[in-house]
């Protein structure tokens, strides 16, 4: 059975069709790509997984059960973890501040009483469990330094590793190359492959980077002014000739 | 102005003299020199966090350099406020959104206008935009935060167009366009280059850049690590970009 | 039908006067992006320098036209210049929070710093405007008006044509808006930014001079406060116009007076719209708006691209001591707290005992700011009103149904954060700016509202309220009663520490940090936000309940000198310059706010002064107090952990690098910090 499935999601905008009943699914521990122009809706479709947005029609469900009416931080307790395309770190955390704070999250123990009673401490397991992602992405050194003063590419790893302390069952990436260069892109697509394949996550990618892509995911999905065009196994989809003229232009 | 002075058609319209700069008290250059000659395209390559904004900036006036100078036209602009370089015929296209998100698409051009062309100048250089790109014309009075990413690098571009400035410097042109798109912002970027505008690019698509390109320069760490014509920079681009230590 | 009609003129002319202050609002936040609390300040200041010039009987008896030319057309726009190059300048990248909490400081400070430096009189009576024999009153059938209503009404209309005419047909006001949003990105298209930001303060100062000597007759005597009043109640019709349609706003000042006018007339005597809603119009209107007004909540400041250009300077870390270091710092802390203390058991007389207990309540209340601003990073400004929740709850339980006053505090307490919790809900999708504005507006209903109601206040008399006793002791006597708050305040404290660095403290981090992330993580901001505000609450109302028992006869005739909505600013002022991310920095604010005028102004300084100059100097005046404390606060944006924080954090590691420097016999650390170069780690390393 699929983890995350989507049916016929419409959006419209002061009657702009936005999305125009899009379907995708995601099978369990499966890394899947979506791609598309700009404008197509990428990230209005994103955003409908999250919550953020409310699609006027279709559903999600995930793992069998319906989506459409949770609130965006209830998805994240089902499983549900995402990084952003404009990098949101927690501004004046450390990298391993980051995790804590996910694992308690995660947790979703705690609150006012226990802190009045000065139960909120940081946990031996939270600190260990901190530890082992820090170790798992590389990110020692930079451990106890304030993010804001990290490059992008050691911050969209914070972000990475801040989703998976919340042991999600999918990952969804929004552009996550976006704004890295080559090295940092390269450090990342290890990454996530580590994690697909370690932890078993099911990962949604959506991409502009061709090649990143390509090398990463084994199914694709392709939008393009707010329509599915395309989908399938990755290389069936590139060689299709709709994909080539709306999306990869004369590039490829 | 500074056509004024007797060396001016020798210097170089663009020459940065061992500058060092940064954010506060994190540095982010250090010692770069180069000169851009009249009519050439440099491309100005590197990893992130290499230093290439910091540089475009810098060569706008937006940073002023730590230690070093800055000459256009063989004037010292050191130290000298950003308003001065624009009225000086550079043009800076920054990274990310350039155009003002709160200001209509005819504000957004009429900004410049107003200052370049004064007041009665700046109807037919509005005409003379929307001629260019009619998409424009359609959303004259639309917010521009409004635009989708594409049209509002087309909106800075025309600016670009109708301006015909001296220098244009472009930060990451290409940065969240579809390859589509960006094919459409290089093709008018070779229109401005035969407009006779001198063009500094700054990209991370290697491929576009060195396609327009007449040299480049490639930043490592806030240092040159290669100044020269495109043509001698052969396979060094591969080892330096993507294998960088 | 008549009287409606009547109603409705008669409400015009102080229509006019809302309009031109929502006028002038709306200028400066769309000329500089700054939500500008101060604009009564600067007003006052205009109106000050009238009145010394021509005005006031024993002064230059100056004719009307140069002292208004000098006061309005010279000094305002010269304020406004100075302001924007010591302050708004260096603030273009900073928050709307940071930004509110500038205008906060200024509000606090301006008007003391021209009392001080005009020599004014407490209470300047014989107010007269610019308008030579404005109180001549001209009659149009059944209604007068007299020549300042005509004045203003012309002066308003004026304003708004040929304030909307710059912003749609010049450069200038092109520019101007241009400058609000990024002032880089103007400087790249050629325009000089710092020139056309100068001339924004300019003009808006001026538009506040000119309302300050315009409206100056309204008021009996001429004091910021007046103008403070008039202010908050127009800053309803500029968040009605959206604080950007200058028309709206004129249209928003004028339907706000007229209705307001309508309901205090119309419907009969005892009726709830009559005796409630319609003096609480403005308020009722401001919330309303908040709330309900989808454009506002949906709005997002639109952010500078090229702020990055300007990074703020980043906050000196205070986690890297050596051990020694802080058990040191500790340890004075304990040893200077632990002597007060022994000090006023023992030797202080029943004043100074009075003062250092007031001193410890404030240091309990300003733990409430620590919470709602330290760790939330919102300005809340009506802290006094959940205080004052909590005073008259326990004056209202002791004195009606006899109850135990500590009981009857701590239900004071739960009922504060009852409403403070209630309070959050429609408020939580207010961002920054807005939230405070919510909170300014809740403030104001309950002062001119909830506060004359029996039921909140006691009425006329007031209320007796006994100290307490827990089994065995007996808290009756003062200097127990002085133990009794300490014990309070060590356990508020400790509670406060406890929240800071447990769960909610933590979310609370990441939100401040970046919301959708938190959410993304499965943190539920609107539940988190409400928490932390019935938090403060209920240190607040905790605090309040202390007052109360400390003045033992309470009501509504003590809410002015305790908890007015003017203190909500002055609190919030003082704890941010003193420090608002620690309870040391609350504690800090307590004494200060009780203590710096008594202690510092009135006697240390004095003394230091005579020491060193010939001549005698009794006492400073008190207004210093406000001026310091508004200064500390304006440097909020450089300096969010608060300016004596900073300085002490600084001098902590001055003393730092003094120890290594003891033990390693010679300095190694780098002059300059070199951009990170961290280092990528790859993914073979594993």
């Amino acid at each position: 059975m699929s983890l995350l499935v989507a049916e016929g999601v419409t959006k419209k905008f002061a009657g702009i069709t936005a999305l125009d009943s899009v379907s995708l699914d995601v099978g369990e521990h499966e890394l899947v790509g979506l791609i598309g122009p700009n404008g197509a809706g990428k990230t209005t479709f994103f955003n409908c997984l999250l919550g953020l947005l409310r699609p006027d029609a279709g559903t999600v469900t995930f793992a069998g059960s319906d989506l459409t009416r949770v609130p965006v931080h209830r998805r994240a307790r089902l499983g549900i973890g995402r990084t952003f395309q404009r990098i949101e770190l927690f501004v004046g955390m450390t990298p391993r501040e980051h995790f804590v704070v996910a694992a308690r999250a995660r947790a979703g123990r705690g609150g006012l009483v226990a802190d009045l009673l000065g139960r909120g401490r940081v946990t031996r397991e939270e600190h260990d469990r901190a530890q082992e992602m820090l170790e798992l992405l590389g990110l020692g050194p930079v451990a106890d330094k304030k993010v804001e003063g990290l490059s992008l590419g050691i911050g969209r790893l914070v972000e990475v590793g801040r989703a998976l302390m919340t042991e999600p069952r999918l990952l969804l990436l929004d552009e996550p190359s976006s704004g890295l260069d080559r090295a940092e892109t390269a450090v990342l697509a290890e990454t996530l492959r580590s994690v697909q394949r370690e932890r078993g996550t099911a990962i949604l990618l959506v991409e502009h980077d061709v090649d990143l892509v390509r090398s990463l995911v084994g199914r694709v999905f392709v939008l393009d002014f707010g329509v599915l065009i395309a989908s399938g196994r990755t290389e069936d989809v590139f060689a299709d000739a709709a994909v080539r003229r709306a999306y990869l232009g004369d590039l490829v | 102005m500074a056509a004024a002075e007797p060396d001016s058609a020798a210097a170089p319209l663009l020459e940065l003299r061992g500058v060092e700069a940064g954010y506060g008290p994190f540095r982010a250059l250090f010692g770069v020199s180069f000169a851009l000659a009249r009519g050439r395209v440099l491309a100005l390559l590197g990893s992130n966090g290499a230093g290439k904004t910091t540089v475009a900036r810098v060569c706008s006036g937006l940073i002023v350099p730590t230690a070093g100078s800055v000459w256009l036209d063989g004037t010292d602009f050191t130290g000298r406020p950003a308003h001065e370089y624009a009225c000086a015929g550079v043009v800076h296209a920054p990274e990310g959104r350039s155009v003002f998100a709160t200001l209509t698409v005819e504000e957004n051009l009429a900004l410049t206008f107003g200052r370049s062309r004064g007041r009665a100048g700046t109807g037919a250089a509005l005409e003379e935009a929307y001629a260019m790109f009619p998409r424009l014309g359609e959303r004259r009075r639309q917010v521009a935060g409004t635009l989708s990413g594409g049209e509002q690098r087309m909106l800075a571009l025309a600016r670009v167009l109708v301006e015909k400035p001296r220098l244009l410097v472009a930060d990451e042109l290409s940065l969240g366009l579809a390859p589509i798109v960006v094919d459409d912002v290089y093709r008018i970027l070779a229109t401005i280059r035969d407009a006779g505008t001198t063009l500094l690019i700054v990209e991370q698509h290697v491929h576009h850049a060195l396609g327009i390109a007449d040299d480049a320069i490639v930043l490592a760490h806030g240092e040159i690590a290669f100044d020269g014509p495109v043509s001698e920079l052969g396979d060094l681009h591969e080892r330096v970009l993507g294998g960088d230590p | 039908m008549e009287e409606l009609v009547s109603a409705v003129i008669r409400g015009f002319p102080q229509g006019c006067v809302y309009a031109l202050v929502a006028v002038g609002f709306v200028l400066t936040y769309k000329t500089s992006g700054v939500f500008n609390l101060a604009f009564g300040a600067q007003a006052f200041v205009s109106a000050a320098l009238y009145w010394r010039l021509h005005t006031d009987p024993e002064g230059w008896q100056w004719p009307i036209v140069p002292a208004a030319f000098v006061s309005v057309v010279i000094a305002a726009p010269l304020l406004g210049f100075v302001l924007d190059r010591a302050l708004y300048r260096h603030l273009r990248t900073a928050s709307p929070v940071a930004k509110l909490v500038t205008s906060l400081g200024l509000l606090v400070a301006l008007p003391e710093i021209a009392k001080i430096v005009l020599d004014m009189p407490p209470q300047a009576y014989g107010t007269e405007g610019i308008v030579p024999d404005g109180r001549v009153v001209y009659r149009f059938g059944d209604y007068a008006l007299n020549r300042d209503d005509i004045v203003t009404i012309v002066v308003v209309i004026l304003a708004v044509a040929v304030l909307s005419a710059l912003f749609r047909f010049t450069a200038l006001g092109l520019r101007m808006r241009a400058v609000v949003e990024s002032p880089r990105m103007t400087e790249l298209a050629g325009v000089n930014a710092d020139r056309v930001g100068s001339i924004s303060w300019m003009l808006s100062s001026f538009f506040a001079g000119v309302a300050g000597v315009l409206l100056a007759p309204l008021f009996p005597y001429l004091g910021a406060d007046q103008y403070f009043q008039l202010v908050v109640t127009a800053v309803a019709a500029a968040v009605l116009a959206g604080l950007s349609s200058l028309p709206v706003a004129l249209v928003g000042g004028l339907a706000l007076s007229v209705v307001s006018q309508v309901m205090v007339t119309y419907p009969p005597q005892d009726s709830f719209v009559r005796q409630v809603l319609g003096p609480a119009l403005p308020f009722v209107v401001l919330f309303g708006v908040l709330v309900f007004m989808p454009s506002l909540q949906r709005r997002r400041e639109a952010t500078d691209p090229l702020a990055g250009v300007d990074p703020p300077p980043p906050a000196l870390a205070a986690d890297e001591r050596s051990r020694a270091l802080t058990i040191g710092t500790y340890v004075f802390g304990a040893v200077v707290g632990l002597g007060f203390f022994w000090w006023v058991l023992t030797v202080a007389n029943s004043y100074w005992l009075a003062r250092f207990t007031e001193a410890v309540i404030y240091a309990v209340i300003f733990c409430s700011i620590t919470v709602i601003t330290g760790m939330t990073g919102q300005v809340s400004l009506c802290q006094p009103a959940f205080a004052a929740i909590g005073a008259f709850t326990t004056a209202q339980l002791v004195t009606r149904y006899d109850m135990s006053v500590l009981a009857a505090m701590v239900i004071g307490a739960l009922l504060a954060a009852l409403t403070g919790g209630l309070l959050s809900i429609p408020a939580l999708r207010l961002g920054g700016i807005f939230l405070a504005l919510a909170t300014l507006a809740f403030a104001l209903f309950f002062e001119r509202v909830l506060v004359k109601e029996e039921w909140v206040g006691g009425g006329a008399s007031l209320m007796d309220v006994p100290r307490p006793t827990i089994g065995p002791w007996d808290f009756g006597d003062d200097r127990a009663f002085f133990v009794l708050c300490t014990v309070v305040l060590v356990v508020v404290g400790t509670l406060v520490i406890f929240v800071r660095g447990g769960t909610t403290g933590r979310y609370l981090d990441a939100l401040r940090g970046s919301e959708v992330a938190a959410a993304a993580i499965g943190i539920n901001p609107a539940r988190l936000r409400i928490t932390a505000f019935a938090l403060s609450a209920a240190i607040a109302g905790v605090g309040g309940g202390l007052i109360a028992m400390f003045s033992e006869r309470f009501g509504q005739a003590n809410y002015d000198a305790r908890f007015s909505v003017f203190f909500g600013l002055v609190w919030t002022v003082i704890v941010v310059s003193i420090g608002s991310r620690t309870v040391e920095g609350a504690i800090q604010a307590g004494a200060a706010f009780i203590l710096f005028p008594l202690v510092i102004l009135q006697r240390f300084l004095p003394w230091l002064l005579n020491l060193v100059l010939p001549w005698h100097v009794e006492s400073l005046p008190t207004g210093l107090t406000f001026i310091l404390f508004g200064l500390g606060a304006i440097t909020y944006a450089k300096h969010p952990e608060g300016s004596v924080e900073f300085g002490k954090r600084r001098s902590l590691n001055a003393v730092q690098r003094w120890i290594d420097r003891l033990g390693r016999g010679s300095v190694d650390t780098p002059p300059d910090t070199v951009e990170p170069a961290v280092s990528l780690p790859t993914g073979s390393e594993r």
